[in-house]
């Protein structure tokens, strides 16, 4: 894109930016604490990840105050009034990743209190799945690059099914095992967060399609791409099935 | 029928309200020499009724130059030379038999600078509707002098003093004067050349809203280097480049996604 005539314009666009990639750098970086704490049961990193949420809080408010700037005195339009636009939607969807970093961390902290004999289900594929999706959609951000956006859209529908896969196994073990309730009620609580992270990913590629197409990324999946990743989406898991078969137990 | 031929209600209804304004004016293949010398090139454009329609684009873009062939006021100009027909309400004005002044009172103009007559503000309202014989009581006239000053806004402000100069006024007074003195001619299109750009912020917003106003009556054509402006008060904007009409589509669409490069980097900022 070429620069505007007012050079204090592409500043502008250009602070926003850098503010965005702070924001992401900083979450990224509390994603993998947060997984740190968990496989490590390691409180000290727990809580420097609680600690730390409160930056990325002060850093979306300071990219408010500039979107306004911007707003107020630029008067942006088309392109870049998408791009402000879509900055704060970002930002807002960063600091939410944040937020669910800030809960993987704070559930991290409750299981290294139990004893080490509890069962505690593995978390690494959805968070492979998560993380993978948040390097590549910052990289598409930066590079204004569309090519991984729609992938990464419909790839929300893989992290859905891994999340169902975890919660049927998790209800398993807590069937199989009273005693097992404690350790697996926090795992459920720790992939439904990563889960909410791959949401918020995709709302992050809804975004970058949006902002530098100006059309809307739904508009561009074919019927039968929408029907599979839907299919895919829904949640296998019958709870009503379990609780039954929990309702048996408790009665032998 | 066959069955790709068949479309639901709702987007026969959307289709009919889209295709269903009435065009009041109609450009078609417009092109200007100044002494032969290319200063638009090939405009076609349809001009709804009852909308407001922006024209904007960087100076010397042939924006000024297009609206004053809709009432042919290039022709005062020497070696202007026009190609291509106007079609307003069917008729080409541009044909010999057309009355240049009656055309004029079908389509007023109002200029960048406020240009009221050195007469009092009763004058500068009754002097066109006059020489055209609309009113012949002074019942009729005092009626017309109210109601053209209640159009454009500026009644309550000089009611009592309509034997006041129209120069005495305030620059945005002046400006309203100016629409109020081309409406008094019941006029169905009004172009306005840049009609905001020596007024302050104020006595812009009212000549907005006098815009927004007017056009249930009457078809508006701006002028505009605002592009703000642009945005907040018409239906459908124009973009010009180096003579040629680049793009032409609803307002919302050339300000929030538009289809040409040249368009995009103009409201931006990135050309000029």
């Amino acid at each position: 894109m070429e620069q505007h005539i007012v050079k204090g314009f592409d500043r502008d666009l250009d602070k926003i930016k850098d503010h965005i990639n702070k924001i992401a750098g900083l979450v990224e970086s509390q994603l993998a604490y947060a997984y740190q704490s968990l496989n490590e049961r390691d409180i000290l990193v727990a809580e420097k990840v609680v600690q730390r949420d409160k930056k990325i809080d002060k850093l979306y408010q300071e990219l408010l105050d500039m979107s306004i700037h911007v707003f107020a005195l630029r008067q942006p339009l088309a392109i870049d009034l998408r791009y402000v636009i879509s900055s704060i939607k970002i930002a807002s969807d960063l600091e939410k990743i944040g937020d669910q970093s800030k809960n993987i961390a704070k559930a991290s902290s409750w299981l290294s209190k139990l004893p080490v004999n509890q069962k505690v289900l593995s978390v690494d594929n959805l968070f492979d799945l998560v993380n993978s999706n948040f390097r590549k959609v910052v990289n598409s951000f930066n590079e204004e690059d569309l090519k991984d956006v729609k992938a990464i859209w419909l790839n929300d529908a893989e992290v859905n099914k891994s999340y169902d896969i975890l919660f049927r196994e998790t209800l398993t073990y807590m069937l199989e095992d009273t005693k097992n309730i404690p350790s697996c009620t926090q795992i459920i609580s720790v992939a439904k967060n990563l889960e909410r992270i791959g949401d918020q990913i995709q709302n992050i590629a809804e975004m970058i399609y949006y902002y530098v197409t100006g059309n809307h990324i739904t508009q561009k999946i074919s019927p039968k791409e929408m029907k599979i990743y839907k299919k895919e989406k829904k949640y296998k898991t019958d709870i009503s099935n379990i609780f039954k078969k929990a309702k048996l137990i408790v009665k032998k | 029928m066959a069955e790709d031929q068949i479309i639901s209600i709702s987007k026969f209804n959307k289709l009919k309200k889209s295709t269903s304004k009435k065009v009041t004016i109609s450009a078609q293949n417009i092109s200007v020499f100044y002494s032969g010398k290319m200063a638009i090139d090939n405009i076609n454009m349809n001009i709804n009724q009852n909308e407001v329609t922006a024209l904007i684009g960087p100076s010397g873009c042939g924006k000024s130059t297009f609206i004053r062939c809709l009432n042919r006021m290039n022709d005062v100009i020497e070696n202007c030379t026009i190609e291509g027909k106007i079609i307003l309400n069917g008729t080409n004005i541009y044909n010999p038999e057309v009355d240049i002044v009656k055309l004029r009172t079908n389509i007023g103009m109002v200029f960048q600078k406020p240009n009221p007559f050195p007469k009092s503000i009763y004058d500068n309202i009754i002097y066109a509707p006059r020489l055209h014989g609309l009113v012949n009581k002074k019942s009729d006239s005092d009626e017309l002098v109210e109601k053209s000053l209640i159009e454009a806004g500026l009644f309550n402000e000089v009611k009592d003093r309509l034997n006041d100069s129209g120069t005495s006024l305030s620059g945005g007074q002046q400006q309203r004067l100016c629409i109020a003195r081309a409406i008094a001619v019941n006029p169905s299109v009004i172009l306005m050349d840049e009609p905001c750009s020596s007024l302050d912020p104020i006595a812009t917003a009212v000549i907005e809203q006098l815009i927004d106003s007017l056009k249930k009556k009457i078809t508006i054509i701006i002028v505009t280097h605002n592009m703000q402006q642009a945005a907040r008060v018409s239906e459908k904007t124009g973009f010009f480049h180096l003579g040629k009409l680049i793009e032409f589509s609803d307002t919302s669409t050339i300000f929030t996604n538009p289809k040409e490069k040249k368009t995009l980097g103009y409201i931006t900022g990135r050309f000029g």
